[in-house]
């Protein structure tokens, strides 16, 4: 054996001999937060601590490894040891990867096999180890090579976690137009740098902290990174669309792509009954927050826009809706609140054929706008997707492998009269792909939710699911599925006269299904 | 040289630990770093073996610049000191066996004799012994690979004297041919191993020769004076830790050539004297004289 390995063999032993026990648990884990297992904990809390536990007790023993000789102490024993610097970061690593990735690879393999799947399936998988587990696993290692201490390691997190959850509770309040974060399709963007950071990360600081001993240096690049990774947190809606756009390349339909409201009155949402109770629509479609900001008899609405200039086939996907009161310079005067609480962000994310999205805004504030003939903006941020493949695969439960879809498989749920369907692709998946019976009259569609992360930029290697319901009495065998990948992304605006739909509509006609009359 | 270092300097925080410090161990000495706690010892041991980089200066341990020592040479040097961090759950068998696997220069004999020696038990965790047992499983770890040159933070501090002597005898009796550096602020231990000495304090070097010499030119001067005396002008720069009580006058000085010399300084500086007792320090003695010179002389 040569005199690196045997060092990188006499660590191994030594650090088994230390955290057996710990190495055991994390060994054991992948095992009871497999499928298999967790399917049939019918305890959500206890699925959740099970998953939690593991995660828990795999960062304890990736910290735990890295400290038994640590780098940023001046104490430990190996640092007058004759054990090159980088055999030591290979033996901790190689430790991880036994006690870790392995087990993990190997339960994911075991038991895509007892799901019926073939071996070669099985291997894609098991072996695809995700930017995000790898981004994780890297996060932890940076984060004990600069710590000397399970103390120092448990309060940088902590401090992280800390500065992550304040920049989240203050983006909402100091952001022009809103969250950032929710911008649908775009998680990517939200979660790129805390997965990719660290990858990028690891090396120089590792090289810094046990190559030169520059713990200062390190631990100012591991800080810079943890700043760097709340960027998207508090970047505005606008700006995450800029930058979505500036990574696709521009295509005509993206400059003749348009929104066109529908004609009248808005239709209105009543916030408060007769007798000043809250509305189950108002609870349901804005959270406590939300109507307490907006105050007693305020004004809500709902907006439907169609697109315009979008080819036959294609999909129009609105990643975010902001409703503006704007002063005849265009001047904002207010920023309406959309009702995310329903549906994770202002509306449904498909524009294909409409959109419609509901709008809250204090009663003061619209009596200040109409007082001033102020107008209502509408802005849409649309992602126009391209269909660019469409296959047809049989109700049968066979897997199979599907070009560019990966390998999907089919399964009845004779309770709930669904079908669902199981794909996994290797890398990045489309960016949108949807599910419609190929027989019969049932038009329904089901798809994924978007992602638009850019094909340089492969982020999870995930399974996708989609159930497709069905009427009882139909025979259709077959599912068509479609892949779409995002060719434009635009921003359109609408300026509406008046605030409710037109110059007549108004706020004072509260007992009517909308704010005036319709044409 | 085994060790030579070229004006090392060390900054924590604006505070200076260590300032422009110029050592020169020779092969085969026992090179004993006296000073206080905070004099700079142990940041200077922990640059001299690439713990920590110099902020200034340079140092060539082994022939080899510090901050490039690298596997060849730490099978070459033993380090230990008395803040180690060790892995308290290995038993003792299972520390040395991990130890011997990283050095092909091992002595498994060495390493039986210096446990026997120690009476250490093989199979009690490193984190269960007492101070002294881990010292001195620390001590065999560095020993039993026939180090050229061993480095020693403070070694003995904090063990019980039956302890302290049993390490050092283990010590001196299996590193006759190894080059010893020894920081330490109670020398008693070393008094008759060391070759060389370096007197450190606030990050200084205040003085480094051979024992023999320092040993040959710091005197405990004692002498009887009569009441007319005066001590309070001004003394020779080579007395201090002068003090007078009664008819007794007492200094230590630190450039001893004769007894007439002695006695014609302290008619000039003190007037008529008695009995005059002109004695040679042990090493002990004369560090903590240093030690409380330096303390008398620093600013409150």
């Amino acid at each position: 054996m040569s005199g690196n390995l045997r060092i990188i063999a006499a660590i191994l032993r030594k650090d088994l001999a230390v955290l057996w026990p710990l190495a055991v648990i994390v060994v054991l884990l992948p095992v009871l937060r497999s499928d298999a297992v967790l399917q049939n904990l019918r305890n959500d809390n206890l699925r959740a601590g099970t998953i939690g536990i593991s995660v828990l007790a795999t960062m304890l023993l990736i910290v735990s490894v890295m400290h038994q000789d640590a780098s940023a102490s001046l104490r430990d024993d190996w640092l007058t040891r004759p054990i090159p610097r980088w055999t030591m970061v290979a033996a901790k690593l190689v430790f991880i990867a036994a006690v870790v990735c392995v087990p993990a690879m190997a339960t994911d393999f075991v038991s895509a096999l007892a799901d019926g799947r073939s071996a070669g399936e099985a291997i894609a998988p098991a072996t695809a180890v995700s930017h995000a587990t790898l981004g994780a696993m890297l996060a932890v290692v940076v984060f004990a090579a600069v710590t000397s201490t399970l103390l120092e390691a448990v309060g940088a997190l902590v401090a992280f976690a800390v500065a992550a959850i304040l920049a989240q509770a203050i983006s909402g309040s100091v952001l022009p137009d809103g969250k950032g974060i929710l911008v649908a399709g775009a998680e990517w963007f939200s979660f790129a740098p805390a997965l990719y950071l660290p990858i990028v990360i690891a090396t120089p600081v590792l090289w810094l902290q046990y190559g030169r001993r520059r713990t200062l240096l390190a631990r100012a690049i591991v800080a810079c990174a943890c700043t760097a990774t709340m960027i998207p947190v508090l970047t505005p809606p606008s700006a995450m669309f800029g930058v979505m756009r500036l990574l696709t390349p521009a295509t005509d339909v993206g400059r003749t792509a348009g929104a066109a409201l529908a004609p009248g009155c808005f239709p209105r949402i009543a916030t408060e009954t007769e007798s000043g109770d809250i509305t189950d629509e108002a609870r349901r479609l804005w959270n406590s927050d939300e109507r307490a900001s907006a105050g007693p008899r305020a004004i809500a609405f709902s907006t439907t826009s169609a697109p315009t200039g979008v080819p036959r086939g294609w999909k129009a996907m609105i990643g975010f809706a902001q409703a503006f009161f704007v002063d005849a310079s265009g001047g904002v005067l207010y920023r309406l609140q959309g009702a995310s609480a329903v549906f994770g962000r202002p509306d449904g994310v498909d524009a294909s054929r409409s959109a419609t999205h509901f709008w809250l805004a204090p009663r003061n504030a619209y009596e200040d706008a109409a007082r001033r003939s102020a107008r209502l903006r509408l802005k849409y941020f649309v992602s126009l997707l391209e269909p660019v493949a469409s296959t047809e695969i049989g109700v049968n439960g066979r897997r199979q492998y599907v070009s560019r879809f990966g390998y999907c498989s089919t399964g009845i749920d004779a309770s709930s009269d669904t079908v669902s369907i199981d794909c996994f692709v290797r890398g990045r998946r489309p960016a949108l792909v949807t599910a419609r019976w190929s027989e019969g009259a049932d038009a329904r569609e089901t798809m994924t939710r978007p992602d638009y992360t850019p094909a340089a930029l492969p982020m999870l290697s995930a399974p996708y699911r989609l159930t497709l319901s069905r009427f009882r009495d139909s025979t259709a065998a077959r599912v068509t599925l479609t892949a779409y990948e995002a060719r434009a992304h635009v921003e359109r605006s609408v300026d509406v006269r008046g605030l409710l739909g037109g110059p007549s509509c108004s706020a004072s006609l509260t007992s009517s299904n909308t704010y005036g009359d319709q044409p | 040289m085994i060790i030579e270092t070229d004006g090392i300097s060390k900054t924590f925080r604006r505070h200076d630990a260590v300032r422009h410090v110029s050592l020169s161990v020779p092969q085969s000495a026992v090179y004993a770093l006296v000073g206080e706690n905070g004099a700079g010892k142990t940041t200077t041991l922990r640059m001299l073996v690439n713990i920590l980089t110099p902020d200034r200066g340079s140092a060539r341990v082994l022939g080899v610049d510090s901050r490039r020592l690298a596997r060849r040479e730490f099978l070459r040097l033993g380090y230990v000191s008395e803040n180690q961090t060790i892995p308290d759950r290995l038993t003792v068998a299972q520390y040395f066996r991990y130890l011997r696997s990283l050095y092909p220069n091992w002595d498994p004999r060495l390493e039986a004799e210096l446990l026997a020696r120690f009476a250490l038990p093989a199979d009690r965790p490193l984190g269960k012994l007492s101070h002294g047992m881990r010292m001195k499983a620390m001590l065999a770890g560095a020993l039993s690979f026939r180090p050229e040159l061993l480095i020693l933070d403070e070694p003995l501090s904090g063990l019980d004297p039956l302890v302290r002597d049993e390490v050092m005898e283990g010590l001196l009796h299996q590193a006759e041919h190894t080059t010893i550096l020894i920081s330490s602020h109670e020398l008693s231990e070393i008094e008759g191993a060391a070759t060389h000495m370096a007197f450190m304090d606030r990050g200084r070097v205040l003085f480094q020769e051979p024992v023999d010499e320092v040993r040959s030119r710091f005197r405990e001067i004692t002498a009887t004076v009569g009441d007319e005396s005066d001590v309070a002008g001004d003394l020779p720069a080579s007395w201090f830790v002068a003090e007078r009580s009664r008819n007794t006058f007492r200094c230590v000085e630190t450039a001893f050539v004769s007894d007439a010399e002695v006695l014609q300084k302290l008619i000039l500086h003190v007037g008529a004297v008695g009995n005059v007792d002109v004695r040679p320090m042990s090493l002990r003695e004369i560090a903590k004289s240093l030690m409380r010179a330096m303390r008398t002389a620093r600013p409150q």
